[in-house]
């Protein structure tokens, strides 16, 4: 179809708002920080719910475009986006089938694994989830930055489809829980989704 | 040798020589469609053509597997690249976006020729508004994804209306790497369309061989040799039916001929007796082949598989002749001896056969036509030729010696008469029991194609996500515009018919080319691009949007008006070109449109709401119906068979004793066959029935020559060792075509060797003479 730029990002802040219901990990700032601990931190999530606020600067529109909704995920492949303002719209993934229900009632549906660029999202949500390193590093250049207290996770899209959208997605946050998610585009647009833990 | 004996020969040998010419210049054909009916309905026939080179019939389904799905995904990639191209394929798929990449190009670059969204109000000032405000609700929701990137050129969504109608249901198979694979990953797959119809069997073979070949250089080349390669589909099965029927009809013809030639050898001791034996029934080849090549044109190889063993009851008649002849009197006084008899037996197999003649298959009309040659040249040669050719001194003494006891066997039968009948009530009891069931109502019952291939085919539909279609819209037009012209008067009654839930979706080829006076009224809604500019400009007023993020969009509607129209050489080289290939088809001076149906719920409604436009059908559905049909047919000339053929007897014999004594045994073994058949797990088809004729043809001659009064007991004798010897010929080659893995040869083979067994008990038991005159000792 065409192109995947907001999904990714969006998806992304789903894995992050997901992360954030992990909630604080003890006993691990004694020992050496690296991704290895951050991935096997995420993997004892089991089932999560989060409130989000999402801000777009989009090259065609005069302003930005503001969403806010909440962010679930039952393991270990069901995740889904409700937006709640300004419309109501539910995004959800479970297994390789993705589902769109829009505001005006049309149901759009997709394999995932039939398109690259929105494969990469998808399993990068689920790789993180799961604490799968290797399989985040199929589709993405990972690196971590900083300390327990302040980390930042850069995931730098490997597949050529998926660079032509996505250049860059930056997680960031501080132990174990996350705060934003920025995505950067390669056409210059960019969101950034700041994520509370709890149902809304 | 008289000079009789020499004319026969010389009248033989140039008839052979005449066969032979004929034989030289035919075309064998192996287009199993020749065992499908001739259609009566234009429904019908487009089913038939469909099976016979339609697109569906081209399609090869091809699945890797036994390696990591990594290996696998890199070998169908290479698989797939060493094919493109190649002449023999007409487009192969693997999921790569090779060819979608051309796809979308089509869509996108000719979508406002192709979207059924563009009408004058969607371009108005409102129009454009209403768009506009869709496209920020877009924007803001998870779906922007889908517009972001289009939307500057396509505000108006076409694209998205686009691909929403070709997704429709059908999700397609999951993908790793970028190629299709099975759900549980084990197996790569591929799709192939050959170039060449599914009927064209050489081509096809030559296709898969290629495929074949293409395989083993990509795993040569990758580091997967423990990768394996499956191909099912309708040309894999035809190939294979080909070769399967040839090599079975070939290792049993061995297999029957040595050990039917071994018992002969025991029972004559001579190789030149054994040689002469096998001339009627070779005669009777020749001339059979010879006379569909002149009746028909091309001979199937199929008929040419079953006529030979159908044939094999003309080895009896040498049997006859040689068992017969008595030490110290000349062959040639032998046949006059028993020529009415035999006469009458030939007859009354020439007429059981006759009937398939009248077959609206084309296949069974050849066996027919085959047959009855090869009879009544068997006959012949058996009755003029073969005397000439034996030793003036033949005589067998070997029957001779093993009469008495088949006599002493025989003569004991009639204590058989009461168990007899008892199975013949408890076979009828269950016949009438089993009702309807006991006939295969399936087309694919016909099918030679072995239950494991049909397993995994079903297996890789289900993996591709390619479902066989239920039911089909069919319209027909002069041409191809009005094909599709026709094809798009039913899109109108058929959204409502969706809205009313009397289906899922449908397909049609005006989706991948919309007719010409279509194309130009869409071109028609499009303004002029000042005007646009203007209605645009007001219709962004108070929108969010910056006033020049849509240039690209005025840019292409006015290339779109002045674009030429889209003609089938527009989608060459896109996958979407196999869709409407096979959507859009020539039928001699016709064109076809067929629209597949989704989730039929109620096909009354479609049927009535359309009836005045287009044919439903119901694939399934009516290609039973045909089948049954023509079961019903060749039951009723079966029937019809027996009935000619009891009248034959009546008239042949002149008593109606006699013909009681000849029919009974043979009703008997026909029904006690046919519970048996059914007791052990078959369905009956057309191809037993086949049998069941056969069975009366062999089986008149057991009884006729057991009824027929011998003027002594030697005599008698003979008649039955030479029975016995040839049916025990008939029981080896039939059985041995039993084993054939082919459904149709094995039910044959069963049909013939059981009831061609039970006809000679039956005769013995039930027989007048036998009974009336006893033999002592």
């Amino acid at each position: 179809m065409i192109s995947g730029n907001n999904l990714g990002q969006r998806l992304a802040s789903l894995a992050i708002a997901i992360l954030l219901c992990v909630g604080p990990t003890p006993g691990l700032a004694a020992e050496a920080w690296g991704l290895e601990q951050l991935m096997a931190m995420f993997a004892q999530v089991q089932a999560a719910n989060a409130r989000f606020v999402e801000r777009n600067n989009l090259s065609l529109l005069n302003e930005p475009v503001e969403t806010s909704g909440t962010l679930s995920y039952v393991r270990p492949h069901i995740v889904e986006k409700q937006t709640l303002q300004p419309q109501r719209e539910i995004l959800r993934v479970e297994g390789d089938r993705l589902t769109l229900n829009q505001a005006d009632g049309t149901t759009r549906s997709l394999s995932v694994s039939a398109m690259p660029e929105i494969e990469a999202y998808v399993e990068s949500i689920r790789a993180t989830l799961s604490g799968d390193l290797a399989r985040l590093k199929r589709f993405y250049n990972v690196a971590l930055e900083g300390a327990a207290e302040g980390w930042r996770l850069q995931l730098a899209p490997l597949n050529q489809n998926v660079s032509e959208t996505v250049r860059l997605i930056i997680i960031s946050g501080s132990n174990g829980s996350i705060g934003q998610v920025d995505v950067y585009q390669t056409d210059g647009d960019h969101s950034s989704m700041t994520i509370f833990p709890g149902s809304a | 040798m008289t000079w009789r004996g020499w004319w026969s020969l010389a009248i033989w040998l140039a008839g052979l020589l005449v066969c032979a010419l004929l034989i030289v210049r035919t075309s064998f054909t192996a287009d199993l469609s020749a065992f499908l009916p001739r259609s009566p309905s234009t429904a019908q026939q487009v089913l038939v053509d469909q099976l016979r080179d339609g697109v569906v019939s081209r399609l090869v389904l091809v699945a890797l597997e036994g390696a990591p799905a990594d290996a696998l995904a890199l070998l169908s990639r290479d698989t797939a690249s060493w094919l493109r191209g190649d002449p023999l394929i007409a487009a192969i798929n693997n999921g790569e976006s090779t060819g979608i990449e051309r796809d979308r190009a089509y869509l996108w670059n000719n979508r406002y020729l192709l979207s059924s969204a563009v009408t004058p109000a969607r371009f108005t000032v409102q129009g454009l508004r209403d768009a506009l405000q869709n496209d920020l609700r877009l924007l803001q929701s998870p779906g922007g994804l889908f517009l972001k990137r289009a939307l500057p050129s396509d505000p108006t969504a076409e694209i998205l209306h686009l691909t929403d109608q070709l997704t429709g249901e059908g999700t397609g198979p999951v993908s790793r790497d970028g190629v299709w694979f099975s759900a549980d990953g084990t197996r790569a797959l591929l799709l192939v369309q050959t170039a060449a119809p599914g009927f064209d069997l050489d081509a096809q073979q030559r296709t898969l061989d290629r495929i074949r070949a293409a395989f083993d250089d990509a795993r040569a080349a990758g580091n997967a040799s423990s990768a394996r390669l499956l191909m099912t589909g309708p040309g894999v099965f035809s190939v294979q039916t080909r070769d399967t029927i040839e090599a079975d009809v070939k290792r049993s013809s061995v297999l029957a001929t040595l050990m039917v030639a071994g018992l002969l050898f025991m029972v004559y001791r001579s190789p030149r007796v054994l040689a002469l034996s096998l001339l009627p029934a070779a005669s009777g080849t020749l001339a059979g082949i010879a006379a569909v090549s002149l009746g028909f044109g091309t001979v199937h190889g199929i008929t040419l598989g079953f006529g030979v063993t159908l044939l094999g009851e003309t080895v009896d008649y040498a049997i006859y002749l040689f068992t017969q002849t008595l030490p110290g009197t000349p062959p040639d006084r032998t046949l006059p001896r028993i020529w009415r008899t035999l006469l009458l037996g030939v007859m009354t197999s020439v007429v059981g056969f006759g009937t398939m003649l009248f077959s609206s298959f084309s296949g069974l009309a050849q066996l027919g036509l085959f047959s009855i040659t090869g009879l009544l040249v068997a006959l012949c040669v058996t009755r003029w030729v073969l005397p000439t050719l034996l030793p003036a001194d033949f005589a067998t003494e070997r029957p001779a010696r093993m009469a008495p006891v088949l006599t002493a066997l025989i003569s004991a039968a009639p204590a058989l008469r009461t168990p007899l009948l008892a199975v013949m009530l408890l076979s009828l009891g269950w016949l009438f029991y089993q009702g309807d069931a006991v006939w295969s109502g399936d087309l694919s019952s016909l099918s030679p194609v072995a239950q494991s291939d049909q397993q995994l085919d079903e297996r890789l539909r289900r993996d591709l996500g390619a479902p066989d279609v239920g039911h089909l819209l069919v319209v027909n037009a002069e041409d191809r515009d009005g094909a599709l012209a026709a094809a798009e008067k039913l899109t109108g009654p058929l959204e409502e018919l969706v809205r009313q839930n009397a289906l899922d979706g449908y397909d049609t080829p005006a989706l991948y080319l919309p007719s010409q006076a279509t194309q130009r009224a869409r071109q028609a809604a499009l303004p002029d691009p000042g005007i646009l500019r203007g209605d645009l400009a007001q219709a962004l007023e108070g929108l969010p949007f910056r006033p020049d993020a849509f240039e690209p969009f005025l840019n292409s509607v006015a290339k779109a008006r002045s674009a030429p129209l889209l003609d089938p050489s527009s989608i060459g080289g896109t996958s979407l070109k196999l869709k409407l290939d096979s959507l859009l088809v020539r039928s001699g001076e016709t064109w076809t449109a067929m629209l597949p149906l989704r989730g039929v719920t109620n096909p009354q409604a479609i049927s009535e709401r359309l009836s005045q436009d287009a044919v439903l059908l119901d694939l399934k559905g009516e290609s039973n119906l045909l089948y049954r049909t023509y079961r019903q047919e060749a039951l009723i000339l079966a029937l019809l068979g027996s009935v000619a053929i009891t009248v034959l007897l009546a008239v042949g014999l002149r008593s109606v004793r006699s013909v009681t004594v000849v029919v009974i045994p043979l009703t008997a073994a026909v029904v006690i066959t046919m519970a048996l058949l059914t007791a052990l797990g078959q369905q009956l088809s057309i191809f037993h029935l086949v049998g069941l004729l056969l069975v009366v043809g062999v089986g008149s001659n057991y009884s006729l020559l057991f009824e027929r009064p011998e003027p002594s007991e030697v005599l008698r004798e003979r008649t039955v060792a030479s029975v016995t010897i040839a049916n025990l010929c008939t029981v080896i080659g039939f059985g041995i075509l039993s084993f054939s893995s082919i459904p149709v040869l094995h039910g044959i083979g069963m049909t013939v060797a059981i009831g061609a067994f039970l006809s000679l008990v039956f005769s013995a038991v039930l027989g007048r003479h036998l009974l009336e005159e006893p033999v002592h000792g």
